[in-house]
């Protein structure tokens, strides 16, 4: 089936050079061909379907097939179980964004090249932890690069720079799509031991930190998005130490809402939005109740309360806390723009940050674990 | 399901009165006291239904359910309650005619009922504080309902006037703020001892809880949870220390004062500590005889202290309002003598609530209508003949309460009597206590109907006001019935006559000038304690406060501000947008960490 679905998807690229419409139909009807029925892998087929939509503001007509290419491996991703179809879903569900990074309409040859050398980097290092993880040297190997690959503090230098430079659609795909296959490939193949315990310990307390506390004084939207990503990062890295169940469903519902947040935030960028969308992505964000990012945290500090953890919860709590002015700030930063599709996509965001029954999604990723 | 009904109707009766005020400016308080009719019917049904427990689950999880009890104190106080709050209600709906926020008075005066049916029935205590704290409330919102202070009738104390650094006039929006302020100060204590008795016993019914057990496990500790929790009945019917908020709860309505300062709100703390006392069974635990030891000196000076300043007062509802702590302390102290001497104790203070109610109720409606009437909260004549049934009423009111030989509380004060003259002191207090009780009240009626300062006359051609209080008086007379008359001994004689020499005496010289009689009609200047004592303690606290609020200020908005600013400005400065300076690091980085585990994997796993 993902055979059919890739060369559906080959064709409608060709064929989005005559007509954008084609390439987008056949984007679509590829993601259908590979959808399993499962809330949670629904909602990441929306986000796709979400940075395919934002992708078509860019002038450029072939590249539409990228992220669904990505959602492609994302998905297949889900639903194997050998480490070698891992990896590949790894490599394919990270390089088309070297070629969106390409895209920016005001493009910094810099910017790019910093992004592909941190990005390949991060890809070898976590293949050649992967294939030595029951190794000591391996897991470190491929927790450094998972850290390089979605930008956990100290790791993280990469990502305030592309996040500025780049271009604001295909930067939302990087926040997004992106983050999925490296957690899914952590969460299932790395073995808890003291010393990964205390590095994943480690980069994820730095990384809220370094998150949270560089945003408060960031002046550009782009540059506090780019932050509360490092943070994000590290709110999910914190699960990994816990290793359970609810732990690996918080993360999910994490990315998802940050992954909303950043779609629909990056987009806006482009045009403006609304004050009330802005401060609802910034109160999902924020992790205020009952929206999609309070549950997320919600069950990413139930999972490390039931693993005893209870420090790390507090420093996620704290964290939460910190995050508040700038992502009002960030609320406040918009004004109200005119573009249909703009406001179409930051509409559909704010919808899903709106979901305040997260157990469907919860019992997609506990599905997904047996 | 009726008594749902019952509680709940004043209340739901009350929302039409409320809405057609504040959207039409039109009167709807007839609709109001539908629904204490319907409460008052539905009460006399329930009157005549046997000893039951009614059970509503509320939080399972925990074992807590509204529990309602119906035994003898229950619904003869609920009979009792309704049918006062029926009648004042008929009779505000002519005294509150001309009133400029009729909703605000029909939502607290209905709300009152409710919380107070809730606070009779409930055997839950949690339920019952829920009650409780609604009395508190309406209290407040009803003695402030004046609040734009403008009307110097509705005052407490002589206006402008000054003794040392006290204000001797309460205008009625501090007044409702001492009012609040006090009885807050016992709902504390209330509240964590109920949280004590969850915790010892997962059971919060009074009277299925095993009282046994608690006071048995906590030996004599059993006092101090005993006393915090009847702190809260005690300031709010106005015991000792706290008393001063009931002299100035009368600048509300004089219906609010009839209502809740007198007959019902005021006897919740009283009636409480009867149905605790009937339940916990004092007089087979022997850990508790300090609480009621207290609780009798307690009980026994307030009410010699209300009687000595109620008979200085020179305001009519400052002396029933004082009158009626006087026999608040009674009831508290005649209660506490179950200890000694059993049930009975507990029954005779209970009989004594339902007549000091219904006639201190009745007296204060007459108030209401003498100050309509002359327009001054001071004693003042008036002509008997324009006004008899006023004064028919208040004679028998009088008679009824101060106990006069064949009249009702002449029975109960000799039973009284009958147990106290076990102890020394109480007995000469309550002796004492009960002249100068019947000497006011000859006072009370003296002044304003025979031998007072002659007052100038309104009359409005009242109709329905006469009518309530006639009726609730008429409800006195069969009382005496009531009452069984046993065999008397010679000091319950000698009693008698001394009571009704001091109410003749009363009535033929009403006043007499003197300083000791000056220093009554101030109090004894225990208002210093709300007004100077407790005011200086909390500009203490406002003071240390006010520093400990700058020292938060300074750190939550100077110093970690700044210092999450220079970490954030450190931070970012790590961008430097050089490529080559990232892979430095990044490749110093990663060579530290994979030598810092290959040391750590050379010396421990190996």
């Amino acid at each position: 089936m993902e055979i059919l679905a890739l060369i559906i998807l080959t064709i409608g690229s060709l064929a989005s050079l005559k007509n954008r419409k084609l390439g987008i139909f056949a984007c679509i009807f590829a993601s259908l061909l590979v959808f399993k029925l499962n809330s949670f892998l629904a909602m990441i087929v929306l986000i796709a379907i979400l940075n395919l939509a934002s992708l078509t503001l860019l002038k450029w007509k072939s590249h539409l097939t990228l992220p669904i290419l990505m959602l492609i491996a994302t998905l297949h991703a889900f639903q194997s179980n050998d480490l070698a179809v891992l990896i590949v879903c790894l490599i394919v569900s990270s390089v088309p964004t070297y070629v969106l990074i390409f895209l920016s309409n005001g493009l910094k040859p810099e910017t790019a090249v910093k992004y592909i050398t941190f990005m390949v980097l991060a890809t070898v290092l976590m293949i050649l932890g992967l294939i030595n993880i029951d190794n000591f040297i391996g897991q470190l190997i491929f927790i450094i690069g998972l850290a390089l690959e979605v930008g956990i503090a100290p790791l993280h230098l990469w990502v305030p720079d592309v996040f500025e430079e780049g271009d604001a659609t295909s930067v939302s795909v990087i926040a997004s799509l992106a983050k999925f296959v490296p957690f899914l490939i952590a969460f299932r193949f790395l073995n808890i031991n003291t010393l990964t315990f205390i590095l994943l310990y480690a980069l994820s307390i730095t990384s809220m930190l370094v998150g949270n506390i560089g945003a408060l004084t960031s002046k550009k939207p782009e540059r506090i998005l780019a932050y509360s990503t490092i943070a994000n990062m590290g709110y999910v890295t914190s699960t990994l130490t816990a290793m359970n169940p609810i732990g690996f469903a918080g993360a999910f519902i994490q990315l998802l809402a940050n992954s909303f947040g950043k779609i629909g935030y990056f987009t806006a960028l482009k045009d403006g939005a609304n004050r009330v969308q802005t401060y609802i992505l910034s109160f999902s964000l924020i992790g205020i109740p009952p929206l999609l990012g309070f549950w997320g945290k919600f069950f990413i500090i139930t999972s490390l309360l039931q693993s005893n953890l209870i420090p790390l919860a507090i420093i996620l709590i704290i964290n939460s806390a910190i995050s508040i002015p700038y992502y009002i700030r960030l609320a406040n930063m918009y004004e109200r723009g005119k573009n249909l599709l703009v406001s179409a996509i930051v509409t559909v965001c704010v919808i899903a940050s709106l979901i305040i029954y997260p157990t469907p999604i919860y019992e997609g990723v506990i599905n997904w674990i047996h | 399901m009726e008594l749902i009904a019952l509680i709940i109707a004043p209340l739901i009766f009350s929302i039409p009165s409320v809405i057609s005020w504040y959207v039409k400016k039109k009167d709807f308080g007839i609709v109001a006291v539908m629904g204490l009719l319907i409460s008052f019917l539905l009460s006399i049904k329930i009157y005549h239904t046997p000893y039951t427990k009614i059970y509503y689950p509320w939080i399972p999880q925990l074992g807590i359910t509204f529990t309602f009890i119906i035994d003898y104190l229950s619904k003869t106080m609920g009979l009792l309650t309704t049918f006062i709050s029926l009648m004042i209600g008929i009779y505000s709906l002519e005294y509150m005619k001309r009133d400029y926020r009729l909703g605000w008075y029909w939502f607290f005066f209905n709300t009152f009922t409710t919380s107070m049916l809730l606070v009779v029935y409930s055997d839950n205590l949690l339920a019952l504080f829920i009650g409780w704290e609604g009395l508190g409330l309406s209290s407040w919102a009803l003695i402030g309902h004046w609040f734009r202070d403008d009307d110097y009738l509705s005052y407490v104390g002589d206006l402008g006037r000054k003794v040392w650094k006290i204000k001797m006039f309460w205008s009625p929006s501090y007044s409702a703020w001492r009012a609040i302020s006090t009885i807050r100060i016992g709902d504390i204590p209330m509240l964590f001892s109920i949280a004590v008795i969850f915790a010892l016993t997962g059971n919060t019914d009074i009277s299925s809880l095993n009282w046994v057990y608690i006071f048995k496990t906590l030996g004599l500790a059993s006092n101090i949870l005993l006393l915090a929790f009847l702190i809260g009945p005690l300031t709010k019917s106005a015991q000792l220390p706290f008393s001063e908020w009931l002299m100035t709860a009368m600048t509300g309505p004089t219906t609010v004062s009839a209502l809740l300062h007198s007959a019902t709100m005021v006897a919740a703390g009283a009636y409480i500590f009867m149905r605790l006392s009937l339940y916990i069974r004092p007089w087979e635990i022997k850990e508790l005889e300090i609480v009621y030891t207290s609780i009798l000196i307690i009980g026994i000076v307030s009410a010699f202290y209300g009687a000595i300043v109620a008979l200085g007062c020179k305001e009519r509802k400052v002396l029933l309002a004082s009158s009626t702590l006087s026999s608040l302390g009674l009831m508290f102290a005649v209660t506490s003598l179950s200890f000694w001497f059993g049930e009975i104790a507990v029954i005779l203070a209970f009989m004594y609530l339902i007549i000091h109610a219904l006639a201190k109720a009745t007296l204060f409606l007459v108030t209401g209508h003498l100050i309509h009437a002359t327009h001054s909260r001071f004693h003042c004549k008036v002509s008997i003949k324009k006004m008899f049934p006023a004064f028919i009423t208040t004679l028998i009111a009088t008679l009824c309460l101060s106990g006069i030989p064949p009249f009702t509380a002449f029975w109960i004060k000799v039973k009284i009597e009958e147990i106290i003259h076990h102890f020394k002191l109480p007995f000469v207090l309550f002796i004492l206590t009960s002249i100068v009780y019947s000497a006011f009240l000859g006072k009370f009626l003296s002044l304003n109907f025979i031998k007072g300062k002659e007052g100038k006359m309104y009359l409005h051609r009242e109709i329905l006001m006469p009518t309530s209080y006639i009726l609730m008086c008429l409800i006195l007379i069969p009382l005496i019935l009531y009452v069984k008359h046993e065999e008397f001994c010679f000091s319950s004689i000698i009693m008698g006559f001394a009571l009704i020499l001091a109410y003749l005496i009363a009535i033929f010289k009403p006043s007499y000038k003197s300083k000791v009689g000056e220093v009554l009609n101030d109090r004894l200047y225990l208002m210093a304690l709300n007004d100077l004592v407790f005011p200086a303690i909390g500009k203490v606290l406002t003071f240390l406060s006010y520093y400990f609020d700058k020292a938060v200020d300074i750190l939550s908005h100077r110093i970690i501000p700044e210092m999450f600013e220079n970490i954030s400005n450190a931070i970012r400065s790590i961008q430097r947008r050089k490529i080559t300076d990232y892979i430095e690091f990044i490749v110093g980085l990663i060579f530290m960490i994979l030598i810092i585990a290959g040391w750590f994997e050379w010396r421990y796993l190996h």
